[in-house]
């Protein structure tokens, strides 16, 4: 892709960041502030030269640029007064990047008024060397700052949401306490709903079954569950002969330490932010962004850390991992604001960007504070040499151009402006940072970093009830199949929970945990419903959380299985390619791109496709099971195996982690003993099971 | 419909504005079935006998990276702009197209040329999308594209082939969105080999003996898990019927003669072009072409002037098969990028993206050929007569189809989204 007028904006931008003050306007927004933004010191020569240099490349610019995009400021480049920067944060006249006459024509760096076109690479290379060094030296709020921002910002009382009052201050227990305590819960909870239902439906239990899963199940379950593919047949057979009574949750332990822990759950959230990617180009933060979740599972990172480094990301997409948001977004500071709210709260404020919450109590102008809180970032390549380097920035200075962005309205400033719906092309209304959970306001004008990391503090606040809510109801929903709230990510104060007192038993004892993932994991996986056999999806007018609802395998987890059943490193999907969730060439994720599904959607809401069908009944692993080829998987199994009966147990256990029932071994026999070949007969063996919908779902 | 499905369809809309479609399904199957009421096979059949009389179907020729109109359908000979590529005349008096098109200027008396397309959108990603779905990326809704929709709302639910094809095309812009996966486009890469893993691995008899045991092993997890056992069947009985169906000849390009053949040419374009008319021809009701590499921001003349060769031949053979076969009055073809290119010539000698006035052309379907519609100015910048948005032009396709343009599907998060949002159609094509 080829986009000479965005590089050159780039160029243009990342110049601008840097703190320059040109042709200071004052705007009605910034007349009588405190701390005026020091003068550059560069001498008056300087600056008209730097200026002429600006004019060029804003002319250049309208050229190269579609010509329906306007520059919305007549005056062309404005740096805005930024009335709460401290001097300090202004960057220092020795390191603004670019000035020309800095130049030093010895290291050869750009002439004034030179066109960055007319650079030779390597000036450019040594150009983009100083930005980074000035941009990584400008100074950012401390915690101890972010955190007076945020206790002495206003509290607006008509936007403080009544019914969002903090989870109660308890005393942190264990997972085990914890699990017995929900118990009790649920079964507080259900007992008006199942006494309800019992005369009207037949299906539904009456009473709360109890009983636990066999071990073959619970096994399957929490690997598939915390580390995403199944137990080995060793793994298995060790775990069926271990007499301990407390081994289900001494697995656990031993799962959760384990680097699969990481992984698999770094891919999963990978996928929650990439499918809603706006952009194709978002693509390219999936793989930072899943090494450095990994990294953070595995420490075992507390979740309100993670979240507060996603919101007030930046840098280079390639290294930090927590710009992925942004990225997935291209940094349309809308969408990052809507997918902020739903993937950190859980509360999909989007509908109100436009009017007010059709069935929710949101106006439009609380989408648009929140809004508030992140025009100030940007999203772009971070030099022309490189068009696939992005990096996502502050960008305190205005405007900044771009074709049709913000969906076409107008973009001039680097404040949020919610549009006038009458007059779409006006430039609306001026919006101040206010979190619409707490009501609390910042004062004009701060910075990006200082608003970002405002709403980090904001959205993990513990006087915000949905952060917690948020990812207790997404996993336990994981976990357990059904959420509190569904779908996972649509839920707040208008929505209605089922147990939702034992929801908060939760969300309160995993805040008081220090939101430690971990101990969440434990702590649902020793519950009862988590423990229970499992079921498909109840009807509708079933009880809720009678069993534990089999799952569609993610796309990564059935790869892991397919190629651990196989014996094989991995398995190709060819022309399987240019699915969705596409973000890599090699065979995993061209895998996704096929059998992948949006994670937050409801579970038995996904489903299968063709494609998916053709892939597995007609596609490569077919080359794995030819028991004639020596050195196949089966060939392997069946030689080691002379027992039929051995080798069908062995291929239950590789498939499906478990051994056949009685029925199923006399199927199969019979199917071998009408085949006058065996090694075919357990081709179509392996086949069927690899076809199966048991191994295509975890129990 | 029963009272009973009712009240169970309605306890689930009010909670989330819609119908979960499992809910749905288990509404039909254990209320309304049971009740004799209407089962969901006649109502589908009902709905084929219905579809199968309109046969409507479009073929999108689709230039991925936004093909010059300057060198395409609008030269602009006698002005800087239009550069050195010349207009040749048409078989139609006063229809000059540029000098790379040959074939397509023997044939313009079959399409109509809309020279003054116009979108805000220049960036490809998002440009695609819009040109496919009508509407532009967010994060919270991801739109069907024009295919999907067609395959949603036009296609013969008893048909044994994929109803959205896609040949050559690749990218994330075109999917089923919020109409599920089962909407998205059926990719061939290659339009001379049979659709990827469509091929049994064993003979038919024995294909069919596994697909037995797969079944009979089923029945004790179908005991636990009925609804995912149930759906698995549901999926391979589907796409077995598809591999196992004589219709998937309508892949097998070699069913067609020699010549036939050679008049499309045997370049990729021009195998997928032959592919769309047979799939066309065998109830397959939206087929996307697509052709990549328009994006010439360098040596645009040249570049334009070998894809041109590509696309030309391929591209009038389809209009005249379509015409001689009969087929062309009610299968729309469609000629589209995701914009345009600049007017001015870079210093690279190549053109940037341009979508405030680009070209575009609509052959059968309805719509009269040998004609052009809207212009720009004199210099090519900007549409001067009849502008056509996007929404305008997808409005058109819908009507070419008889699809409700006006009607609206739920998405994932219950918000109802308009098939076209605003527009309307270019009727006086029709005329």
């Amino acid at each position: 892709m080829r986009r000479s007028g965005i590089k050159l904006l780039a160029l243009v931008a990342l110049l601008g960041i840097s703190g320059l003050t040109i042709a200071q306007n004052p705007t009605p927004e910034n007349k009588g502030l405190q701390n005026p933004v020091p003068k550059s010191s560069a001498s008056d020569a300087k600056k008209q030269a730097f200026r002429q240099f600006l004019e060029r490349q804003r002319e250049m610019q309208k050229q190269a640029a579609a010509p329906a995009t306007k520059p919305a400021t007549p005056g062309g480049l404005r740096t805005i007064e930024n009335p709460a920067a401290k001097p300090a944060m202004e960057m220092p006249a020795a390191e603004m990047p670019a000035m020309p006459g800095k130049a030093a024509p010895a290291k050869g760096l750009p002439i004034p008024g030179a066109n960055p076109r007319e650079l030779t690479a390597e000036q450019r290379q040594q150009l983009l060397e100083r930005q980074r060094e000035a941009y990584a030296k400008m100074p950012r709020p401390t915690e101890s700052q972010l955190q007076s921002i945020v206790k002495t910002a206003k509290v607006v009382e008509k936007k403080r949401d009544q019914n969002s009052e903090g989870l109660p201050k308890v005393a942190p227990q264990s997972p085990s306490e914890v699990a017995r305590a929900i118990d009790a819960s649920l079964v507080k909870e259900l007992a008006p709903m199942l006494k309800a239902a019992a005369p009207a439906t037949k299906t539904t239990p009456v009473s709360i079954s109890s009983t636990k899963c066999d071990d073959a199940t619970y096994l399957r379950r929490v690997y598939l569950d915390i580390i995403g593919r199944s137990p080995t047949p060793e793994e298995l057979t060790a775990f069926s002969f271990d007499p301990s009574s407390d081994k289900r949750a001494v697995v656990v332990d031993r799962l959760l330490a384990q680097k699969e822990y990481g992984e698999n759950w770094a891919r999963y959230w990978r996928d929650v932010v990439m499918y809603r990617k706006s952009d194709d180009r978002g693509a390219i933060a999936a793989r930072p962004m899943q090494q450095y979740l990994a990294a953070e599972f595995n420490k075992n990172t507390p979740w309100d850390e993670i979240a507060r480094k996603f919101i007030a990301a930046e840098g280079l997409v390639a290294e930090n991992g927590n710009t992925a948001i942004f990225m997935a977004q291209m940094g349309e500071h809308e969408d990052v604001t809507s997918e902020m709210s739903r993937i950190f709260l859980g509360i999909q404020m989007q509908c109100a960007q436009c009017h007010d919450h059709p069935t929710d109590r949101w106006k439009r102008e609380q989408f648009h504070e929140l809004a508030a809180f992140f025009p100030r970032n940007s999203t772009r390549p971070e030099s022309q040499d490189n068009q696939f380097s992005y990096i996502v920035m502050s960008v305190n200075t205005e405007p900044r151009f771009r074709f049709g962005g913000n969906n076409g309205r107008p973009r001039a400033s680097n404040e949020h402006y919610m549009s006038d719906l009458k007059d779409p092309t006006a430039r609306g209304t001026r919006m101040e940072p206010t979190f619409f959970i707490s009501g609390k306001q910042l004062p004009s004008g701060l910075t990006d970093l200082e608003r970002r990391g405002a709403a980090a503090l904001m959205f993990t606040g513990e006087d915000n009830p949905w952060f917690a809510r948020a990812v207790v109801n997404r996993l336990w929903s994981e976990l357990c199949g059904e959420g509190f709230y569904e779908p996972i990510d649509d839920i707040g104060p208008d929505r209605e929970a089922t147990a939702p007192k034992t929801l908060d038993l939760l969300s309160a004892q995993f805040q008081a945990n220090n939101y430690d993932l971990k101990w969440l994991m434990r702590t649902i996986t020793q519950t009862d419903l988590y423990q229970r056999p499992s079921q498909s999806r109840r009807n509708p007018d079933q009880v809720p959380f009678q069993a534990n609802v089999a799952q569609r395998l993610r796309g990564d987890q059935l790869y892991s299985q397919l190629t651990s059943a196989l014996g094989i490193s991995e398995v190709s999907s060819a022309g399987a390619t240019f699915g969705r969730g596409l973000y890599g060439r090699d065979t995993r994720t061209q895998f996704n791109g096929v059998f992948g599904y949006d994670p937050s959607v409801r579970r038995d809401e996904v489903t299968a496709s063709i494609p998916q069908a053709l892939a597995l009944m007609n596609g490569q692993s077919n080359y794995a099971i030819d028991g004639s080829r020596r050195g196949s998987v089966l060939e392997s199994i069946l030689r080691k195996n002379p027992d039929n009966n051995d080798a069908i147990q062995e291929i239950y256990l590789r498939c499906l982690s478990r051994e056949p029932s009685e029925n199923e071994l006399q199927v199969s026999l019979e199917h071998v003993k009408k085949n006058s070949s065996r090694s075919r007969a357990f081709e179509d063996l392996f086949w069927a099971l690899l076809n199966s919908a048991e191994f295509h779902h975890r129990r | 419909m029963s009272l009973q499905l009712h009240r169970c369809v309605s306890a689930r809309t009010t909670r989330d504005g819609f119908v979960s479609r499992r809910d749905f399904l288990r509404g039909i199957s254990t209320t309304a079935l049971a009740a004799g009421a209407l089962t969901w096979t006649d109502m589908m059949t009902a709905k084929a006998d219905e579809l199968r009389k309109q046969g409507r179907a479009c073929i999108l020729l689709y230039m991925q990276g936004g093909a010059s109109q300057f060198e395409t359908f609008s030269p602009l000979p006698g002005h800087a702009n239009g550069g050195e590529t010349k207009a040749i005349d048409t078989n139609v008096a006063g229809i000059q197209i540029a000098e790379h098109f040959p074939e397509m200027a023997k044939t313009a008396d079959l399409y109509t040329i809309i020279r003054s397309m116009t979108s805000k959108e220049g960036s490809h990603p998002r440009a695609s999308y819009l040109l496919h779905t009508g509407y532009l990326p967010t994060a919270s809704i991801k739109h069907p594209s024009i295919g999907s929709i067609t395959a949603h709302e036009i296609a013969d639910p008893t048909s044994e082939l994929p109803s959205y094809v896609r040949v050559g095309g690749r990218g994330n812009f075109a999917t089923g969105g919020f109409l599920g996966v089962k909407y998205d486009p059926f990719d061939i890469a290659n339009a001379t080999l049979p659709p990827v893993n469509s091929k049994p691995t064993t003979d038919n008899t024995r294909y069919r003996e596994r697909l037995d045991l797969l079944d009979r092993l089923q029945s004790d997890f179908a005991r636990t898990n009925p609804a995912e056992a149930n759906d698995q069947k549901q999926l391979y009985g589907q796409a077995s019927r598809m591999i196992l169906s004589p219709e998937m000849k309508a892949f097998d390009l070699n069913q067609e003669s020699s010549k036939s053949r050679e008049a499309y040419g045997r370049s990729s374009f021009g195998s997928g072009c032959l592919l769309a008319r047979r799939l066309v021809e065998a109830g397959v009701p939206f087929v996307e072409v697509v052709s990549g590499n328009w994006d010439t921001h360098d040596d645009n003349y040249n570049r334009v002037k070998g894809l041109a060769g590509q696309v030309d031949k391929p591209m009038a053979a389809l209009l005249r098969d379509l015409k001689e076969r009969g087929r062309l009055d009610d299968t729309m073809v469609v000629w589209m990028g995701e914009f345009g290119r600049t007017p001015t010539i870079n210093p690279r000698g190549g053109r940037d993206h341009y979508p405030r006035v680009f070209t575009t052309w609509i052959a059968g379907g309805g719509v009269k050929g040998g004609r052009v519609l809207g212009k720009t100015d004199r210099s090519g910048s900007a549409p001067e007569e009849r502008p056509v948005t996007v929404a305008d032009f997808l409005q058109t396709i819908c009507h070419s189809l008889k699809i409700d343009a006006a009607k609206q599907n739920m998405s994932a998060i219950g918000r109802p989204i308009k098939i076209v949002d605003g527009g309307k159609p270019v009727l006086e094509l029709f005329s």
